[in-house]
């Protein structure tokens, strides 16, 4: 089996909402990212993979079965979701019983395994406190451990980075990938941040309003981004002449000076090569720039992009 | 996309009265409760069973005029007290519970209402919403039977229906405390429901329990408590075997207690523990 | 395999949904509502005439006609509505166990508490009663019968309320109108309307198993009302276990 899920024309909706319309999509083994902004149908397509709710239309398959009503299959699924629903009073070791006895497992061996992954979470040292007292980093990191605990062969995550500081962040970025190198677990990962899938995986698929928009090597996407027309606004002062030398450049679609001339929108068709040139017209023209902000430089202006 | 600055403009237009927000609250409340199918639901069967049919029977019988016997026993039947506690019930369950649960006080004491005004607020609402039932109703009720009377004093009818109003209100007055006391002992609102329910029920069960040891038990149960206070309220004797002190003593051990309860928690909650 | 996954799991959502309803605080309203009921029967104990009849008759007031109903529908009609509600059932229900197994756990987990609650209340309000009382002959005996009878009625208050909480999001409302209403109001009518409610039915076994009260003097076939209940038992778990099954989780 090359691909860990394959899904055909899924829709699911609720009520008049559509959560997946018409979604396809291959996902091969190893570590693959899901990007979407919010309300994109990430968490759908989630709880689609892992039973909880059905499809209207379309067919599913992970791990070559189909996932509703078919709790043996959840065997060799471990699923992270992005809420938090962790019972404040217990520990972090009673909880993780919990699930090991949810999943069939008792016995000394459990007692080994908890130990086991609680160190590969990093979570040996606060196990024992109360999980009402663990800040947002360890939370996410229980419920990882939580989802690793049956050993599954496919790990989801969905949205493992909201809410945490940076160096949470860069541990749970490093832990993911970790347990696909080190520990041969296929992990699907949902964000609606690009970078972050970025660091983790070059494998991502797009998602908005429920449709797929675009999947494959990372790479590949970031060329359709730098393709389509970009707005950036540019402060400073003495931006006349700036403004004069970039209506000049092929890439400039067009300017808008504010009355104050104190601020300017730029539309640029390459903006790889407006940043490129930035510097030197800076220099050339004399003009103090305070700030220069990509405007379109987001998930969103990429999917209206892709889609429009 | 341009570039302007978010213009802000001050607020030029009308400003309600301080004294006068009190019934913002109130006029959400209803609006809220309108929406709600549960507590339709609920109105308009209890509206129906305890109202309605007795409305076609009262008005076609033959009657000289509308009684106070009649107006008393209908606003004191087991199954009109059974509506008013799941109505008060159902409506008074979020109106304190839910603002302890998400902590929006702060919305309304940081908007120049205080605790007063917000308490105030909430009592009229709930009031207004209960009277759907306890008052409104009474009143078409009353009315429909003095226009059918085959006597002529007018008069006398309408003294009753002017009584029926004060009942009316006075049966919402009696309930709503606590229905908010509970709301405001909880987080839940579904708990606090049952807690209404538990209260009500409990007390009516305790005094049936006691009634064959002493009379004055029966004064225990708030239904029993509405309906000889309807007694007063409609200018008819009360039976030797109630005592006034106790009747009085416990409508206001229903009412005024509860809303202090209220006020403490809220106070408490708001200035932190 | 497939037997001892199913066995553990059941074990595992048994025990710590029933660990959950105790660490909730609601046990402080039942350890109220127990001394409420002690300090009642305690000071009925000291009125003229109370006898074991009079004992049963509070009993069977405040026990089986408001605590038991009124405490089931607490615990059950929440019991998985909110883990729904708060969707911590997300860990029972991406587990490979069957939810209808899952069902069966919370039930049990459901009927220990109630169980070991119940117990609790009965005997203090019991003990309060026979304290104070002149007569004690037969007291500890009705004490174990009402503990007895109303463990019949967990078992079917919970299958009811747990499968009202597994079906609607506001499960108490209607809760409340069939304990109030309903088994409250409808059931005090004279005529067979009234033989519709489950307390009725706990009311005809009450009367095969003691001689005290207005309960011994209920008419009607106690194997058919054990029948009864125990059949409605089963098809309300059943259901609520296949209604779970089918049900989408958000």
């Amino acid at each position: 089996m090359s691909n860990v899920v394959e899904a055909r024309m899924l829709s699911k909706w609720y009520g008049q909402v559509i959560g997946l319309n018409n979604f396809s999509i291959d996902v091969p083994k190893g570590i693959t990212g899901i990007v979407g902004p919010n309300g994109a149908g990430k968490s759908t397509f989630f709880k689609l993979l892992t039973g909880n709710i059905r499809t209207n239309v379309g067919h599913l398959r992970v791990l070559g079965e189909e996932p509703w009503q078919n709790p043996s299959l959840l065997a060799k699924i471990g699923f992270c979701p992005d809420y938090d629903f962790l019972p404040p009073d217990l520990d972090g070791r009673e909880y993780l019983r919990f699930v090991a006895g949810l999943h069939g497992m008792e016995g000394l061996k459990t007692a080994e395994r908890v130990d086991e992954v609680l160190k590969i979470v990093n979570m040996s040292k606060d196990a024992d406190r109360s999980m009402g007292g663990y800040s947002k980093g360890m939370r996410q990191r229980i419920k990882i451990a939580g989802a690793l605990l049956h050993d599954p062969e496919l790990l989801l995550l969905d949205e493992p980075l909201t809410g945490t500081d940076p160096l949470i962040r860069k541990e749970i970025i490093d832990l993911v990938k970790d347990l696909n190198k080190v520990h041969g677990h296929d992990v699907i990962v949902s964000s609606h941040v690009l970078h972050e899938i970025e660091r983790m995986t070059h494998q991502v698929a797009l998602i908005y309003k429920g449709r797929s928009v675009a999947s494959g090597d990372l790479s590949e996407i970031r060329r359709l981004m730098s393709d389509h027309p970009h707005n950036i606004v540019l402060e400073g002062r003495g931006l006349v002449p700036l403004a004069q030398t970039l209506l000049t450049k092929p890439y400039t679609s067009s300017i808008e000076l504010r009355p104050d001339r104190l601020g300017m929108y730029v539309r640029v068709d390459r903006p790889e090569e407006f940043f490129d040139s930035l510097p030197e017209l800076v220099t050339e023209t004399g003009c103090e720039l305070e700030r220069v902000e990509s405007l379109d430089d987001d998930l969103e202006s990429v999917f209206r992009y892709l889609v429009g | 996309m341009g570039l302007d600055p978010i213009g802000y403009k001050p607020w030029d237009g009308q400003r309600t009265e301080h004294g006068r927000r009190f019934l913002v609250v109130a006029e959400s409340i209803l609006r809220h409760k309108l929406r709600a199918k549960w507590f339709l639901a609920m109105l308009i069967i209890g509206t129906f069973l305890v109202h309605v049919m007795p409305l076609f029977i009262l008005s076609m019988m033959p009657h000289k005029e509308l009684e106070a016997e009649v107006m008393r026993d209908q606003m004191g039947g087991g199954l009109y007290f059974i509506f008013e506690v799941i109505l008060v019930a159902l409506v008074c369950s979020d109106l304190i519970s839910e603002d302890m649960r998400s902590n929006s006080f702060i919305l309304y004491v940081s908007r120049a209402m205080g605790v007063k005004g917000y308490l105030l607020g909430k009592w009229t609402g709930a009031m207004v919403t209960i009277g759907l039932f306890t008052l409104l109703p009474p009143l078409v009720l009353a009315i429909a039977v003095t226009a059918t009377q085959s006597g002529s004093d007018y008069l006398g009818s309408l003294a009753v229906i002017g009584q029926t109003l004060i009942a009316g209100i006075w049966s919402a007055a009696l309930l709503i405390p606590i229905g908010l006391a509970v709301s405001s002992l909880t987080r839940k609102r579904t708990y606090a429901s049952v807690g209404t329910f538990m209260f009500f029920f409990g007390m009516m069960l305790v005094s049936g329990i006691f009634t064959g040891l002493s009379q004055d038990w029966s004064l225990l149960d708030p239904s029993q408590v509405l309906y000889q206070s309807h007694t007063v309220i409609y200018g008819l004797e009360l039976t030797d075997s109630v005592n006034k002190a106790l009747l009085g003593a416990m409508a206001f051990l229903l009412t005024v207690p509860p809303m202090a309860l209220v006020y403490y928690r809220i106070m408490r909650k708001e200035a932190g523990k | 395999m497939r037997m001892s996954l199913n066995v553990i799991g059941l074990r595992t959502v048994a025990a710590f949904s029933a660990r959950k309803l105790l660490m909730n605080r609601r046990w402080m309203l039942v350890m109220l509502l127990g001394a409420l009921i002690a300090l009642v029967m305690g000071y009925a104990a000291t009125a003229d005439g109370a006898n074991m009849d009079f004992a049963s008759d509070m009993m069977g007031i405040l026990l089986l006609m408001f605590l038991l109903p009124v405490l089931s529908l607490i615990y059950g009609a929440s019991m998985i509505r909110n883990e729904m509600d708060d969707r911590s059932i997300v860990q029972v229900i991406t587990a490979p166990l069957d939810r209808r197994i899952s069902y069966l756990g919370y039930y049990i987990g459901l009927v220990v508490v109630l169980c070991l609650l119940i117990t609790v209340v009965t005997a203090i309000g019991g003990l309060a009663f026979l304290a104070f009382s002149p007569e004690r002959e037969g007291g500890a005996q009705l004490i174990v019968t009402f503990i007895a009878l109303q463990y019949l009625g967990v078992l079917v208050y919970s299958a009811l309320f747990l499968l009202l909480g597994t079906l609607m999001r506001q499960p108490i409302y209607l809760g409340l109108l069939y304990v109030f209403i309903w088994e409250g109001f409808i059931g005090s009518v004279p005529g067979s309307i009234g033989n519709l409610t489950i307390r009725h039915q706990l009311q005809v076994i009450a009367s095969e198993m003691t001689d005290y009260g207005s309960v011994a003097l209920t008419n009607g076939d106690w194997t058919m009302s054990m029948l009864a209940l125990v059949a409605l038992t089963v098809a309300m778990v059943v259901a609520g276990a296949f209604v779970l099954r089918r049900e989408e989780i958000s």
